[in-house]
C-alpha cells in the first residue's frame, strides 16, 4: 500500500492517483476510510416487481449515500413466491453458501424481505451466513416463539397500516354493505389475510366482510364483475392463486379493477395507478429509507433488539381517475390525503402554470389591445393628415389654375375660334355657286376636331379643380405630361417660351395619383415660365424630361433657363411660403414635394451649369400586383 | 370671284387654326397656303403672285414679329394680317408701325379677315404693278449713258437747252440730239410725260446720281 506523505511532487501524485484508477478500485479512498461493510438483501419476490424494485433503489440510495461510512449492497431475489418447492430452495441455500459463505468478502449484515425467506433463514441462517446479523422483515412479529429466534436475528415487520383501511372505506362510502377482501394463495398473502381479518375483525364497520381467498384468478376475474350492490373490494396481494399461478400484482390488479363492479382499494403505494381508488398505502421508498438507517445503526454495533415501527411509512394517497369513476367526494378523503392523476383538473396541478400562462395572455392582449388602438388612432391620424393634405394640394391647385386662368381661357378660345372658321367656311362652300360640297365635308370635319379638343381643355380643366382623395393608379407618363402641357402652352407662348418634351422609349407605366402629378408638373412648368419671363432673353426652352432613372422608378424632370436659384437656396425653395414672385404664395414647390413624397418618390432641384434650374422627381413604376 | 391668281400664307402654329383659316379663305376662292412656324415660311420660295400673310403673333421660336422684321431686313414686301388670341395694346402698336395691314383678335367675324384679306392682295397687286412700273423706268436709265444721264437730271428739273449747253460747255445744237435721244430710249414722246416718269423714280435718280 501506497502511504501518503504530504505531496511534494505533483507528479508522482498524479501517477499514483492513475494508479490507483487503473486498478480498478479506489485504494486511496478505502486507505483513508473505514473499509467497506457488505450488506446483503435477500427478497422472496421475483426480480424486478415493482414494489420490491422501488424499495431496494430506497435502500441503496440511503446506504450509499453517506461517504464516510461506505456500504456496499449486495441484492438477491430469491422468487420464492413462484418457486416454492424443496428442490428449489435447497439450490437456492447453495447458491447463496457459495457466493456469501465462502466468497473472500465477508457479508456483515443479511435483510430478509418476506415471510418466506425468513422461515428459511430460521432453519438455515447458520449454514449460510454464521452468526452475522440478520434483520427479517415478515407481515408479523416473528418472536413469537421466541425459541425460534436466533441470538443474531432480529425480527421486524413491514409498515403496514391497515388499522385505518376499514373506517377509510366506510367514510368515503358510507353506503358499502359488504368488503371483499382479495388475497392469494402464497405463504405470503395468506399471513396478509390473516393480519387483515385481524385488523378488520376489530373494526366494528356497518358491512360484511368476505375474503376471496380460495379462486383462481380465472374465477376471481368473473366473480368481481358480479358483486353486489354497495360493495368494496380490498385488495391484498395475489403472488399465487388457488389454481398456484403466480402474478405480477400490479398487473393484476389492473385487470380486477377493470372488471369490477365496486371500488377497489389496496395497500402498497405501487398499486396506485393502476386500478385502485387508493387507501393508506406503504411506500417502498419509504421502507427503503427505514430499513436503511436500521442497517446503518446495526452496523455501527447498536444493541439487536426486536424493531417495532408503524404508522409514519403509510400514506393517504388515492387515484383522482377511480374517485371520478364511483363518484367519491374529494371533499371526504382524510387530510393530508395525496391526490394524483389528476385529468380535467388541470388547474389544481397546474394552478401557478396556468395564472402565469393567464398573466402573460392577458398582458399580451392588453398590448395588443393597446397596439391596436394606438394603430386605430395613428391611422386615423394618418386619414387625417392625408385629408389636410389632399385639401392643401387642391388649394394650391386652384391657385395654380388661377395663375394660368388667361393661358386657359386662350386654350379655349383657339378651338372655338377654329370651328367659328370652319363653320363660315362651310356655309360658303355650300353658297358659292358652283357648291362645292366635297370641301364642306373638309371643313364640317374641321368641326368636330375643334369641338373635340374643347372638350378636351374643359376635361382637363375640371379634373385639376375637382376636390378628389389621393388615390394611385397605373399612369401612362408620355400621357401625363402631354395633358399637363395643352395646360399651360398657351402661358409659354405668351413668353414665347417653347415647351419641348424629350421622353424615353418605351418607359413603363408608373403608380401614382393622376390629378396631384399632374400637379407637380404643372408647378414646375410654371415656375420655369415665370424664372424664364423674369430672365428675359431670346432663346426660350423649356425642356420636360421623362427617362427610366432606376429599375423601380421613372424620373421626370423640368428644366428651365430662368433666372436660376442661389447657391443657397436650392433647399429653401421647398419651404411653404419661401417665393421669389410677387404673385404666389410660395405654396407650389412645398406640396409638390410632399406630393412626390406621398407617392414614394423623390423632388430635387439642380442649378443649371448655364442657366436656370432644373427641378426633378421620381414615381415608382406600376407593378402587376399594385392594385 | 376676285383674283384666282392671289395667294394667301397662313402662318400659325396651330393646327386646328391653321387648317380651318386654309379652309375659310378657299372659301372665297382664294389660294391657300399654311406654315406651322415663321422658320418654315421663310424657307420657301414666294410665288410672284399677289398675295398676303394672315400671321400668328404669337409662336415658339420666331415670333411674328420677329417673322415681321426678318422680311423687311430681306426686302420682301408683303401685306400682313396680325392675328392674335390675346393681344396687347403695345405690340399691335409695334405691328402697325412695321406696316402690317391690319391687326385681328380671335375670335373674329370671317367677313371682317376676308376682306383684310382682299384689301390686302389689292394693295399687293397695286404695289407690284407700280414696281413693275419703277423697275422698267429703272431699266431704260440704266440704258442711258453719263452725259445723257446728265442731260436727263436737268431736263427734268426744267432747265432749258441752252443753260444746259452753257453748264455743259457743248452746243445747243448737241443738247438738243442728246434730249430727242433720251426721249427715245426712255419710251417717252413729250416733255411732260419724261417729267412724270422721272418723278416715280425721284428716289432713285437721287440714288444713281449718287454713283
Amino acid at each position: 500500500m501506497i502511504v501518503l506523505n504530504p505531496p511534494r511532487n505533483y507528479l508522482i501524485l498524479i501517477v499514483i492517483a492513475f494508479a490507483s484508477l487503473w486498478s480498478g478500485s479506489f485504494l486511496l479512498a478505502q486507505d483513508v476510510s473505514p473499509v467497506a461493510k457488505r450488506v446483503l438483501a435477500i427478497f422472496v419476490f421475483k426480480q424486478s416487481m415493482p414494489w420490491p424494485y422501488r424499495f431496494e433503489q430506497s435502500l441503496r440510495a440511503a446506504l450509499t449515500s453517506n461517504p464516510s461510512y461506505p456500504i456496499e449492497l449486495d441484492v438477491e431475489y430469491a422468487d420464492q413466491l413462484t418457486f416454492s418447492k424443496k428442490e428449489y430452495l435447497s439450490k437456492v441455500i447453495d447458491l447463496y453458501r457459495y457466493k456469501y459463505k465462502f466468497s473472500k468478502q465477508k457479508v456483515d449484515l443479511v435483510l430478509v424481505i418476506g415471510n418466506e425467506f425468513a422461515d428459511l433463514m430460521l432453519e438455515y441462517s447458520e449454514v449460510l451466513f454464521g452468526d452475522i446479523p440478520v434483520v427479517l422483515i415478515t407481515l408479523e412479529q416473528k418472536n413469537k416463539p421466541r425459541n425460534l429466534l436466533k441470538p443474531n436475528m432480529v425480527s421486524s415487520v413491514y409498515g403496514f397500516d391497515l388499522d385505518k383501511m376499514g373506517p377509510l372505506i366506510q367514510s368515503l362510502l358510507p353506503k358499502t354493505e359488504n368488503l371483499f377482501v382479495i388475497s392469494g394463495d402464497s405463504l405470503t398473502d395468506r399471513k396478509f389475510k390473516n393480519l387483515a381479518a385481524g385488523v378488520l375483525a376489530e373494526f366494528n364497520g356497518q358491512f360484511a366482510v368476505h375474503y376471496l381467498d380460495d379462486f383462481s384468478v380465472k374465477e376471481l376475474l368473473l366473480e368481481v364483475t358480479q358483486l353486489p350492490e354497495n360493495s368494496a373490494i380490498l385488495f391484498l396481494t395475489v403472488f399465487r392463486d388457488a389454481n398456484g399461478q403466480s402474478f405480477i400484482q400490479r398487473d393484476l390488479m389492473s385487470k380486477i379493477s377493470e372488471k369490477a363492479n365496486a371500488p377497489t382499494f389496496g395497500v402498497i403505494d405501487t398499486y396506485l395507478g393502476h386500478g385502485i381508488v387508493g387507501g393508506n398505502l406503504l411506500s417502498a421508498e419509504n421502507q427503503g429509507k427505514r430499513y436503511a438507517e436500521i442497517v446503518e445503526k446495526m452496523l455501527k454495533g447498536e444493541p439487536l433488539t426486536n424493531l417495532k415501527f408503524k404508522g409514519k411509512a403509510n400514506q393517504m394517497m388515492f387515484d383522482w381517475r377511480q374517485l371520478k369513476r364511483w363518484s367519491i367526494d374529494e371533499d371526504r378523503l382524510p387530510a393530508g390525503s395525496i391526490v394524483r392523476y389528476r385529468e380535467a383538473s388541470v388547474w389544481g396541478d397546474y394552478k401557478w402554470t396556468i395564472v402565469g400562462v393567464g398573466a402573460i395572455i392577458f398582458a399580451q392582449a392588453f398590448a395588443l389591445i393597446g397596439l391596436t388602438i394606438q394603430h386605430r388612432r395613428r391611422r386615423l391620424a394618418e386619414e387625417e393628415s392625408q385629408r389636410l393634405r389632399d385639401e392643401r394640394a387642391h388649394i394650391s391647385r386652384v391657385l395654380a389654375m388661377g395663375e394660368i386662368a388667361a393661358s386657359l381661357a386662350h386654350e379655349l378660345n383657339q378651338p372655338l375660334s377654329a370651328i367659328r372658321s370652319y363653320a363660315q367656311a362651310a356655309q360658303r362652300f355650300l353658297g358659292n355657286d358652283p357648291s362645292d360640297p366635297d370641301e364642306a365635308i373638309k371643313a364640317l370635319a374641321g368641326i368636330v376636331a375643334g369641338n373635340r379638343r374643347a372638350e378636351e381643355v374643359i376635361k382637363r380643366i375640371r379634373m385639376a379643380l375637382k376636390k378628389e382623395p389621393f388615390k394611385q393608379s397605373r399612369l401612362d407618363v408620355r400621357d401625363l405630361i402631354q395633358e399637363v402641357i395643352m395646360l399651360v402652352r398657351s402661358k409659354a407662348k405668351e413668353q414665347n417660351i417653347l415647351i419641348r418634351l424629350e421622353i424615353a422609349a418605351g418607359l413603363p407605366p408608373v403608380f401614382g395619383d393622376h390629378i396631384q402629378l399632374q400637379q407637380v408638373l404643372l408647378n414646375l412648368i410654371i415656375n420655369g415660365i415665370e424664372a424664364m419671363a423674369a430672365a428675359g432673353g431670346s432663346f426660350r426652352e423649356i425642356v420636360v424630361q421623362a427617362s427610366g432613372e432606376k429599375s423601380d422608378a421613372v424620373m421626370i424632370s423640368v428644366q428651365d433657363s430662368g433666372v436660376g436659384i442661389d447657391e443657397n437656396q436650392e433647399d429653401l425653395l421647398f419651404d411653404a411660403f419661401y417665393t421669389t414672385k410677387s404673385e404666389g404664395m410660395g405654396m407650389g414647390l412645398s406640396i409638390s414635394r410632399s406630393i412626390i413624397e406621398d407617392h414614394g418618390g423623390r423632388l430635387w432641384a439642380t442649378r443649371n451649369p448655364d442657366k436656370g434650374t432644373t427641378f426633378s422627381f421620381t414615381v415608382p413604376i406600376y407593378e402587376e400586383d399594385e392594385k | 370671284m376676285v383674283t384666282s391668281e392671289a395667294f394667301v400664307f397662313v402662318v400659325d402654329d396651330d393646327s386646328l387654326i391653321r387648317d380651318s383659316l386654309e379652309q375659310l379663305v378657299r372659301s372665297v376662292g382664294l389660294k391657300a397656303d399654311t406654315f406651322s412656324s415663321s422658320e418654315s415660311f421663310l424657307d420657301t420660295e414666294l410665288p410672284d403672285k399677289p398675295s398676303c400673310l394672315v400671321l400668328d403673333i404669337r409662336m415658339p421660336g420666331l415670333s411674328g414679329l420677329d417673322l415681321q422684321e426678318e422680311l423687311q431686313k430681306r426686302g420682301i414686301s408683303i401685306p400682313i394680317i396680325f392675328i392674335t388670341g390675346h393681344g396687347t395694346v403695345p405690340m399691335s402698336v409695334r405691328a402697325m408701325k412695321a406696316g402690317a395691314v391690319d391687326f385681328l383678335q380671335k375670335p373674329f367675324e370671317d367677313q371682317e379677315l376676308l376682306d383684310l384679306v382682299h384689301h390686302a392682295i389689292e394693295q399687293n397687286r397695286q404695289k407690284r404693278i407700280e414696281q413693275a412700273e419703277i423697275n422698267m423706268i429703272e431699266q431704260r436709265i440704266k440704258s442711258l449713258t453719263t452725259r445723257e444721264y446728265e442731260i436727263l437730271v436737268l431736263v427734268a428739273k426744267g432747265t432749258l437747252n441752252r443753260r444746259i449747253a452753257n453748264n455743259l460747255q457743248m452746243s445747243e445744237n448737241t443738247v438738243k440730239t442728246h434730249r430727242a435721244r433720251i426721249m427715245r430710249k426712255m419710251e417717252v414722246k413729250s416733255l411732260a410725260e419724261l417729267v412724270r416718269v422721272t418723278e416715280k423714280v425721284g428716289i432713285h435718280l437721287t440714288a444713281a446720281k449718287a454713283q
